[in-house]
C-alpha cells in the first residue's frame, strides 16, 4: 500500500507539534501563586547587621543600564524595568514572567551612610550596601597595659 | 513607606517560567535570581525535565517539572544561565517534509 502525505496530513501534523505545550507542564499547583505574581513589584529583602543594612532584590534579566536607584533626603527609590520581548519566529505559549516598570522606595534609618553606599547588580540580583555611619560604628577599646 | 525588616527565613520557590515555541524548537525561560551556573541541575526523570536550582548564598531552592512531550529532541537539548535567567532550548524532532512531486 502507497501512501501520499498531502498538505492535509501535514497541517495535522502542525497541529499537534502544538500539543507539547499542555504535557509540557504537568498539573501545577502554584498556578494561583503565580497569576497574584504577575501584577507585583519585584521582591525586595532587608537585613540588619553590625556593619550596617543590605537591600536586596529580584530583578532576573534586567539590565544596568534599565536599572536606576536614587537617594534624597534619606529616601532610597529604585527603579527601572524589564522588557521580555517574543523574539521573532516564536510565539508565547505561556507567560509568568513579569515585565514592565517597577519603582520601590524606602527610608532609610538614621545611623547609615549614604556617601558610603554601594549598588551591585550581579545573577539578577540587586544588592544595596549602606554602612554605619562612622560615629555609629560599635568601638571597641584598647586596653592599655600598665 | 515600607520599614526594611530582617530577611524572612527561605526556603523552596517555584520559578515563574515562559515558554515560546518556534517552528523548530520550544524555548523554556526561568527567572533564577541570584543562581549561578554551578547551582543549576537539569536532568530527566520519567520523560520530565526537572530543574532544581541553588541560590548561591544557599537560602533559595527554585525547584520546577516540565512533562515533555516525544516529539522533543532530549538529546539536544541546550541550556544557557545569564544575569539569573535560564534559557532552555528544547529542538523538535523535524517534521517531514512536504511531499511534493514534479511534474513532467
Amino acid at each position: 500500500m502507497f501512501t501520499l502525505r498531502t498538505r492535509t496530513n501535514s497541517a495535522a501534523f502542525t497541529a499537534d507539534m502544538r500539543r507539547p505545550f499542555e504535557w509540557f507542564f504537568g498539573p501545577d499547583p502554584f498556578e494561583g501563586v503565580l497569576s497574584d505574581r504577575a501584577t507585583a513589584a519585584p521582591q525586595f529583602w532587608a537585613h540588619r547587621d553590625d556593619e550596617g543594612l543590605t537591600v536586596q532584590a529580584d530583578l532576573p534579566g534586567v539590565s544596568q543600564e534599565d536599572l536606576e536607584v536614587n537617594i534624597e533626603a534619606g529616601q532610597v527609590k529604585v527603579s527601572g524595568k524589564r522588557t521580555l520581548p517574543v523574539p521573532e519566529g516564536y510565539r508565547a505559549l505561556r507567560q509568568e514572567r513579569v515585565a514592565g516598570r517597577f519603582t520601590r522606595r524606602f527610608r532609610l534609618p538614621e545611623d547609615v551612610s549614604t556617601d558610603a553606599a554601594e549598588a551591585k547588580l550581579l545573577d539578577g540580583v540587586l544588592t544595596l550596601k549602606f554602612p554605619l555611619r562612622p560615629d555609629k560604628q560599635p568601638k571597641r577599646l584598647e586596653i592599655q597595659v600598665s | 513607606m515600607t520599614e526594611p525588616t530582617k530577611s524572612a527565613p527561605r526556603s523552596f520557590a517555584t520559578p515563574a517560567v515562559d515558554v515560546l515555541e518556534s517552528d523548530l524548537e520550544l524555548l523554556l525561560l526561568a527567572d533564577l535570581p541570584g543562581v549561578k551556573k554551578t547551582g543549576v541541575k537539569l536532568h530527566f526523570e520519567e520523560a520530565s525535565l526537572i530543574l532544581e536550582a541553588t541560590q548561591s548564598d544557599g537560602q533559595h531552592v527554585f525547584r520546577r517539572s516540565f512533562a515533555l512531550s516525544e516529539n522533543v529532541k532530549t538529546e539536544a537539548i541546550e541550556a544557557k544561565l545569564e544575569d539569573g535567567v535560564l534559557a532552555v532550548h528544547l529542538p523538535k524532532v523535524a517534521p517531514p517534509k512536504p511531499l511534493e512531486i514534479p511534474v513532467h
